[in-house]
């Protein structure tokens, strides 16, 4: 079944919608939340809440691009799913590696918690993200998007882990550097 | 600003962005008629009868045959490490089909050093727990009857990749690559 005919479903409130999706997405996001959440389980948990929110979502939204709609998604909650996991101190996996990668390029940024103010910063990452070479966007993406290990993502672009390493390295100084320039540190 | 912080930020990036992330990986697989299924199985029975006639010979010696030990149809990873006697027949599953992994397919998923010449005790890796990722499904049809219906797992090294997976038998795990071939 097309991502179109789907959205249909959930459009006439067909229950099938579910079931679709299911049989269709649920590997893919199983993946995005098992790299989070480094737990089966929950990953499942992450994935049953994801349908039920775009149960929810679908109608009013009409999403354009059914797939990242639902990577988004199945991010957002298990990403939750692992900040109150981490809060009981169970936390491990890709995602804390990841966070770790990450936070050397928030080092003095200011805080935004106003919403137009992280609402220009999407933008400005979203630039960035278009500006840089492609191969050095979508490894940026599967890394600190999806949390792909760096090993996954070496063999998803047949390249060494080393210079997945080394290049993920070169795009977070080249992000930071952007966001200094764009005036987002003190 | 906290990395978690950012990390919410990312998850507004655009959507092309993800898509073309996913696309520029993706690798188009041979698709061939439906009818071609059957001759597929049978290849999978030639192969172990190619490797029963040539390889295994009714020697349990590999080292001194020089092969390398999934040649011989061996099942070399389990939990525990321990050699098992099995035939390496491949299977079908979800219109792939999977043949046992080879030595150089080894090498391609970083499963044995870049310098090793040869299949040992010593460099085989052994499947852990850790190793075990989501089921992808049951084998479908296989010469092997025994096998069929067996669970097939994602390899948490590559957790979104088909092309590699895990045969779970009785405990016992070991790896299979789909030979790239589409049989919708």
């Amino acid at each position: 079944m097309t991502d179109r005919e789907i959205i249909a479903l959930y459009q006439e409130r067909d229950e099938r919608a579910i079931e679709e999706t299911n049989k269709k997405y649920n590997r893919y996001c199983f993946s995005i939340a098992k790299n989070i959440l480094y737990n089966i389980e929950d990953a499942e948990e992450s994935v049953n809440d994801t349908w039920l929110r775009v149960w929810n979502a679908i109608p009013p939204e009409v999403p354009k691009h059914f797939q990242g709609f639902l990577a988004k998604i199945v991010r957002n909650i298990s990403f939750d799913k692992y900040k109150a996991r981490k809060a009981k101190k169970r936390g491990n996996g890709q995602i804390d590696v990841a966070l770790d990668e990450l936070e050397e390029c928030v080092s003095g940024l200011f805080d935004v918690e106003e919403e137009y103010v992280r609402k220009e910063l999407e933008k400005t990452i979203n630039e960035f993200l278009w500006n840089i070479p492609e191969r050095d966007s979508n490894l940026f993406v599967r890394r600190y998007f999806f949390t792909e290990s760096i090993a996954s993502i070496a063999k998803r672009y047949k390249m060494k882990e080393n210079n997945v390493t080394v290049n993920l390295s070169r795009t977070r100084k080249k992000l930071k550097e952007h966001l200094v320039e764009e005036g987002y540190f003190l | 600003m906290k990395k978690e912080d950012l990390f919410e930020v990312l998850e507004n990036i655009d959507d092309q962005l993800i898509q073309r992330s996913e696309g520029e990986a993706k690798v188009k697989s041979k698709v061939i008629p439906f009818l071609v299924k059957a001759s597929i199985i049978a290849t999978c029975a030639g192969f172990v009868m190619y490797v029963g006639t040539h390889f295994y010979g009714g020697s349990n010696d590999v080292g001194r045959l020089g092969l390398n030990v999934e040649e011989t149809g061996q099942m070399v990873e389990s939990e525990n490490a321990t050699i098992s006697l099995m035939p390496a027949y491949g299977f079908t599953m979800n219109d792939r089909v999977y043949f046992p992994i080879s030595f150089e397919e080894r090498r391609e998923f970083g499963l044995i050093g870049e310098n090793d010449s040869g299949l040992t005790a010593e460099n085989t890796y052994v499947i852990e727990q850790k190793d075990i990722g989501e089921k992808i499904g049951e084998v479908e049809a296989s010469e092997n009857d025994k096998i069929i219906g067996l669970s097939v797992y994602h390899f948490n090294t590559f957790p979104t990749d088909d092309r590699i997976v895990i045969l779970e038998n009785e405990g016992k795990f070991a790896f299979y690559v789909s030979s790239n071939i589409n049989l919708e």
